[in-house]
């Protein structure tokens, strides 16, 4: 008789399952009823609701907004976390063990406390603003909170770590007899990272970059605290939707669209870099 | 095509030395292997002649240019990996031209080279297809046309052939060889495998625990290995601890288990003063009756305690006291009456024995 663990599947499965579709078909049905406020919606299936959505300025607004700050915040994170990913992935000795437990301990303290950090070192007045007032640099004090740069920061902070554990294992699956080989026979180190490294960590880069982007798309907290009520995301106008405006059907049909703008994204994303000449051979 | 040479080059890891002291002179269009086990310093030599490390202390040359502390961009060499290390993103043709385009060559310039290349590995037809679509041995060949693409002063080999099945190895060794000999590159070859080295090699450094122990050709290294580790690495040989060996007028003795053994060495050979073993090849014994007269030849009796049937031999492993045994090969048609238990005579010439240093 041969043992069908694959039965242990089914519990979590339909646990999983039910959770998550009983709560979005909810969702996603309310959203083509007519919200008519204070949770209260109308009795006829009727798109209104995404007819407001990309007629009313703020909401298209809001969503070039969410993208913008999101795919800033991928960029940002690639660019800071390859190198780090680089040197770590190429060290021998054991250090690169210990800094990446330290990588992976940061990344997991929540994003409320991470991003206090942030709003007591950057706020109009926090430390950096009474030093370079008290010194003279500055006479008026500058704060990131509330402003969509102070989203950026928030959004970076909260996923460099995981941009840094991911490019780690993209780069350990290089060998450097290829760096040797590309040296040897003439590549300067920038030459190097140009034509071996960087085609090769293209997938990992891609792959990275779209798990970070998803994670922007839709972080709450990051956002919310460092927009400050001025910079407002997607995720954040849906909480606000829900909680503050008892908007259900139209909080639903903010999460519809951002759903389908991400699932979008990425796989126009993944066409785009599919047609490229340099995944040739590496994805093959 | 350039000599190598070092001079007192050194390296170290913290406390570890992974190259004492070594000067080495390789010559111009020279095959050089080094060969030795692994940790032996080998790999270390290579990488030193690449600049992918520099030495701890002294110099490296590459014709008469001092190259210590250059980079290895800047040094003019090729270089085979163990593990071929053939860009798997490139094309073949973007593979062979790698070099040529980073000195930059045109087009041009590379498709001719790399068409000629090509013929000269045997691969015509393949530089449009990518490195996985190749066998290991297809990719051996290529990342040897890559190797030598752009004409370097060194080739450089870092035993690539260690991941071939043994078949494919040997014909690679031939077909390497060509190729180096056709170009008349000089070339500098790390193996393990002493037969390897044998085959391919004009002169192969014999290294271990970071020191070079001795350089010869393959007839050199077997017929008068100078250290007992030479002696034991190169082919295969009986070592004998042996006591109270000294220099007489025209010969030297030494003593086993109460039997003096006589040996006659080249007048350059001097017999060790400390502790000594006696080194003879398996192939320099022959199997006699026991007590038989020798006349002025070596015999050690004892009993066989095994037969081993290897092809173009038997070999016959021979018990001769004090926990001692004798390898001998033996013609097949010779060893009539030689079964396990036998007692038996082993006899050598003077001639054919050697005084080490144990």
């Amino acid at each position: 008789m041969t043992v069908r663990w694959d039965l242990l599947l089914i519990p979590s499965f339909l646990f999983t399952f039910i959770l998550l579709s009983v709560s979005q078909t909810l969702f996603l049905e309310g959203s083509f009823y007519k919200d008519l406020g204070l949770g209260r919606t109308g009795d006829t299936l009727d798109l209104v609701n995404y007819v407001r959505v990309f007629t009313d300025g703020f909401y298209l607004t809001t969503l070039w907004i969410t993208v913008k700050v999101s795919a800033l915040a991928t960029i940002c994170t690639l660019v800071f976390s390859f190198p780090v990913a680089y040197v770590i992935a190429r060290m021998r000795s054991s250090w690169g063990m210990i800094l990446l437990s330290g990588i992976v301990v940061s990344t997991f303290i929540t994003i409320v406390i991470k991003v206090f950090g942030i709003i007591i070192i950057f706020s109009a007045d926090g430390w950096l603003n009474q030093f370079l007032m008290s010194t003279g640099i500055t006479t008026e004090p500058y704060s990131i909170i509330g402003t969509q740069e102070g989203v950026v920061i928030g959004l970076m902070y909260f996923t460099l770590g995981f941009g840094v554990l991911t490019l780690y294992s993209v780069v350990q699956t290089i060998p450097t007899s290829l760096e040797e080989a590309a040296e040897i026979h003439g590549a300067s180190r920038p030459r190097m990272f140009r034509r071996v490294i960087l085609p090769l960590a293209m997938p990992g880069l891609v792959a990275g970059g779209l798990m970070v982007f998803n994670m922007c798309m839709g972080a709450f907290t990051s956002a919310a605290l460092l927009g400050g009520g001025k910079v407002f995301t997607l995720p954040v106008l849906i909480q606000r939707t829900i909680m503050m405006e008892v908007k259900y059907s139209m909080a639903g049909t903010l999460a519809a669209v951002l759903l389908v703008a991400v699932i979008l994204i990425n796989v126009l994303s993944i066409i785009l870099i599919r047609r490229m000449h340099f995944a040739r051979g590496v994805l093959a | 095509m350039s000599k190598v040479t070092f001079r007192k080059a050194v390296k170290r890891y913290g406390n570890f030395t992974a190259l004492q002291p070594l000067d080495l002179d390789i010559r111009e269009g020279e095959f050089l292997t080094l060969l030795g086990p692994s940790g032996c310093g080998k790999t270390t030599t290579l990488r030193l002649v690449a600049g992918f490390i520099q030495p701890t202390e002294g110099s490296v040359y590459i014709g008469d240019e001092d190259v210590t502390g250059k980079p290895p961009q800047k040094r003019g060499i090729g270089m085979v990996f163990q593990d071929y290390a053939l860009f798997p993103h490139m094309t073949i043709e973007e593979n062979i031209g790698f070099a040529l385009k980073e000195r930059g060559a045109s087009a041009g310039e590379i498709k001719t080279r790399v068409w000629d290349l090509l013929q000269l590995v045997e691969l015509p037809g393949v530089k449009d297809r990518y490195p996985t679509e190749l066998s290991g041995g297809q990719q051996q060949r290529v990342a040897v046309a890559r190797a030598v693409a752009h004409t370097p002063r060194v080739l450089l080999m870092d035993e690539p052939l260690g991941a071939l099945d043994l078949k494919l190895r040997e014909s690679m060794q031939i077909e390497l060889r060509n190729i180096q000999k056709s170009l008349g590159i000089t070339t500098i070859y790390v193996t393990h495998d002493q037969i390897e080295a044998m085959n391919m090699s004009d002169r192969i450094a014999v290294m271990n625990e970071g020191v070079l122990e001795q350089i010869g050709s393959a007839e050199e290294l077997y017929d008068t290995p100078k250290t007992k580790f030479v002696a034991d690495f190169i082919g295969q040989i009986n070592l004998l601890p042996v006591t109270g060996a000294e220099q007489r007028s025209d010969h030297a003795v030494a003593g086993f288990n109460g039997s003096e053994i006589k040996v006659v060495m080249p007048a350059e050979r001097r017999v060790p003063t400390g502790s000594a073993v006696l080194g003879v090849r398996p192939e320099q014994l022959t199997i006699v009756p026991k007590e038989t007269a020798v006349n002025g030849a070596n015999r050690l009796d004892g009993q066989i305690m095994s037969t081993r049937f290897v092809g173009n031999v038997i070999k016959i492993e021979v018990g001769i006291g004090m926990a001692q045994t004798f390898v001998v090969d033996m013609h097949p048609s010779a060893v009539a009456g030689l079964t396990a238990g036998a007692e038996v005579g082993v006899v050598w010439q003077p001639e054919s024995g050697f005084l080490l240093e144990d």
